[in-house]
């Protein structure tokens, strides 16, 4: 109840800052086109399967930003601070996948200099690469990217909770209540640098 | 099952290499047609970050592409814009196939020598470059 309160209320933040149309016209950080069922199934349906893939996918393009835009300004501690707990991200994602028989080992997740920034599907680089491009125009640019990307993964993941299992929604709510977290980071860190 | 053999290879390389044709020369409508739908949606959602992040408006056309005309057009004349501007010269170099499942395939190959890959799925007697196509199906 706590959650959904808080929920609530970051909604109504959202939309005073005309933020929540937003919310709901974009899928680029997550479950894109394909929609689970309304029904609440016990095992996962192929779609559903699918979505939990890409969405593990997508994770790093987030984190990666982060980590790109930390090295930028690195006075900002903010980017830092969330790039920790987007990796803890992807682990929840990848854990998950693993729980549903889903492989993941061909995707690699590594923080090594070479391989930041470096997105294997070329549409999550397309989103990784205009990212960066915004966020180097200035700290508050950069700040306003990082609002973005938590807001749509916000709204990403409540899409994608729907129709899956109990163990599913239980994560992709904490993944939720994070970006939430890091939403009011930036929200903060934006306030700050205006 | 469909064997991955060097005659699929050749097919998804060609398919590759249409994509990124379609890319620099910014013809949507080539690029479409070796995409599933959703994929194709899905990547002019990513490829209009920058305009979401400007334009507040675009979000709605974003959110009514798939259902509306002239909103597509208008994503679709915004993502076209941006690849002109691009400075082109991508290399393509195919490494390998794999096998995704009985109707699932995954392209491996370097881009200017980063490496990538691209998921196709095969569908309605087509094999499409499908984004969500990335798991094995068992």
């Amino acid at each position: 109840m706590k959650n959904n309160t808080q929920t609530n209320n970051r909604r109504d933040f959202m939309k005073i800052l005309g933020l929540g149309a937003l919310v709901s016209a974009s899928s680029a950080f997550a479950s894109g086109g394909r929609r689970a069922s309304s029904s609440v199934t016990a095992e996962l349906s192929e779609e559903q399967k699918d979505t939990l893939f890409f969405i593990f996918q997508e994770e790093k393009v987030a984190r990666d930003v982060y980590i790109t835009l930390g090295k930028m300004y690195t006075n900002e501690s903010t980017f830092a601070n969330i790039q920790i707990s987007e990796q803890e991200h992807i682990l929840s994602a990848q854990v998950l996948c693993e729980r549903y028989g889903i492989d993941t080992s061909g995707v690699n997740l590594s923080q090594e200099d070479d391989f930041v920034g470096q997105l294997e599907l070329h549409e999550m680089q397309e989103l990784y690469n205009q990212c960066i491009e915004l966020g180097q125009v200035s700290l508050l640019e950069a700040l306003k990217v990082g609002r973005l990307i938590e807001v749509t993964d916000i709204d990403d993941l409540e899409r994608a909770a729907e129709g899956m299992p109990s163990d599913v929604v239980r994560v992709y709510e904490s993944l939720k209540d994070g970006s939430l977290n890091h939403l009011d980071a930036f929200e903060k860190a934006i306030a700050r640098e205006s | 099952m469909y064997p991955i053999d060097t005659a699929l290879e050749k097919k998804l390389t060609e398919s590759l290499h249409l994509y990124y044709d379609s890319l620099r020369s910014a013809d949507l409508k080539s690029l479409r047609s070796v995409m599933e739908d959703e994929s194709y949606f899905s990547l002019l959602e990513m490829m209009s970050f920058k305009h979401v992040f400007h334009d507040a408006s675009f979000k709605v056309s974003l959110e009514a592409m798939q259902s509306d005309a002239l909103a597509l057009k208008k994503v679709e004349d915004a993502v076209s814009s941006d690849l002109k501007k691009r400075v082109q010269g991508v290399k393509i170099k195919v490494r390998s196939l794999e096998s995704k499942g009985s109707d699932r395939a995954a392209l491996h190959y370097s881009e200017n020598d980063n490496i990538k890959k691209m998921y196709f799925s095969y569908s309605e007697e087509n094999w499409k470059i499908d984004s969500r196509a990335g798991r094995k199906k068992l």
